[in-house]
């Protein structure tokens, strides 16, 4: 199989230079131009592309077996070091400075959206050559996760107007372009809907309650392809209820239980870290309205 | 700010009733250019507000970027059009996504509040009276 040459140079410099410079290597991670990544980029298990090939013949003669199994753990590598390398970039980013408390900010960790929007793409196709919108962006961490992983257009609406310079001097740095806009997201009013896929990480709603569900109801409306969340998994029961019965999205669907570790952001923590389960959501709303 | 996102953007001030199009005014603008994806634009053109659309390009100083009517999908999306210089399919594409207002305002049709662009980021923020 070939991956072309940003996969061999990529190999020698994680041999050579260590994780901490591939984060300097953005076009790598763009890897080849995206027509001919379709084709070489295998994508994780369990993804609707890995069902489409061939099922391994029950007797396979023992040579044929072992080049098939190289072959398999040379993808799995390639799928992983994308994560990988995903993930370093986003460590890179500049976060919350001076945390709002009255707003939930806390910072998106590169493993979280990583993992978020890798899933996304990989098992749901949502991302690459989509409009994505950010709602809450931030330091526009989920933002910049998507925009490098080629989504084609990409916009992050955030309150607070610090965080929103703070996401795009991110993106700039990565040259990237998103596009922000300073808003609250209950009071922004969208005349036509060409939004495909919403990220996001709400407030949790503990500081003010039902935050979280604002946040959804709002995405549920806007997106026509899926709303990807995180919610606290404390809140699962009601977070489905609600999104079915009263925002009419079609499925809602926990795929994974992530741990969110927290550090200690505000002076009323008394706790160095903490562990906070949180659910990732895929909603599918009714774009039929 | 791409046009792409203005022309999604309504005003939401009391007593706007539809608060869109919101008008355009760019002080400063610049174009970024980017690979054409014509499956995007395919799904994204029943999507938009066309009008709107041609009008934020006007309002930037670009009469003929734009036909007053949407050319018909089989004339777009023509075998071949993208890669035609000048092509419809180009011309949508580039007022789409190519263009980027960094300072200007846009302006509730309704109400006339201003909503000031400032480095790209518009300002959609209501004080609480406008709610």
């Amino acid at each position: 199989m070939n991956y072309g040459p940003n996969v061999l140079i990529l190999v020698r410099c994680r041999a050579q230079l260590g994780p901490a410079l591939l984060a300097l290597n953005r076009t790598a991670l763009k890897g080849p131009p995206r027509r001919q990544r379709r084709q070489c980029l295998p994508r994780l298990a369990g993804s609707k592309s890995s069902a489409s090939t061939p099922r391994r013949p029950a007797c396979a003669p023992p040579a044929a077996r072992g080049q098939r199994r190289r072959r398999r753990r040379r993808r799995r590598a390639w799928v992983d070091m994308k994560l990988k390398q995903l993930e370093g970039l986003l460590g890179g980013l500049t976060q919350f400075p001076n945390p709002k408390v009255e707003l939930e900010q806390y910072a998106t960790g590169p493993h979280i959206a990583s993992r978020m929007l890798y899933t996304a793409e990989n098992s749901f196709d949502d991302i690459t050559g989509k409009f994505v919108a950010d709602f809450g962006c931030g330091c526009g961490t989920l933002a910049v996760a998507s925009a490098l992983l080629d989504a084609e257009h990409v916009l992050g609406i955030d309150i607070d107007p610090q965080s929103l310079e703070l996401a795009q001097e991110n993106a700039a740095d990565l040259e990237l372009d998103i596009d922000l806009i300073w808003s609250d997201i209950k009071s922004l009013s969208f005349k036509v809907l060409p939004v495909d896929t919403v990220v996001m990480n709400p407030p949790f709603g503990t500081r003010k309650r039902g935050a979280d569900m604002e946040f959804l109801a709002v995405a549920l409306k806007v997106a026509s392809k899926a709303v990807y969340s995180l919610h606290k998994t404390s809140t699962r029961e009601h977070i489905k209820k609600m999104a079915l019965r009263d925002h009419n999205a079609i499925s809602a669907e926990v795929l994974c239980e992530l741990r969110y570790d927290l550090p200690r952001t505000y002076k009323f923590h008394n706790k160095k870290e903490v562990d906070i389960a949180v659910d990732l959501w895929r909603f599918v709303p009714n774009a039929r309205r | 700010m791409r046009l792409l996102t203005h022309n999604m953007l309504a005003s939401n001030v009391r007593g706007a009733t539809t608060g869109y199009p919101l008008k355009l005014e760019a002080s400063n603008w610049c174009t970024k250019e980017v690979e054409l994806n014509a499956d995007f634009i395919r799904g994204l053109l029943p999507k938009i507000d066309w009008r709107a659309l041609v009008a934020a390009t006007r309002a930037l100083g670009l009469p003929d970027l734009l036909p007053d009517e949407q050319p018909p999908e089989e004339e777009i999306f023509a075998k071949g059009a993208a890669d035609v210089e000048g092509s419809a399919i180009r011309r949508i594409h580039h007022a789409l996504l190519e263009i980027h207002v960094q300072q200007g305002s846009l302006t509730c049709p309704d109400t006339n509040r201003s909503f000031p662009i400032d480095k790209g980021i518009p300002n959609m923020m209501l004080h609480e009276d406008e709610v």
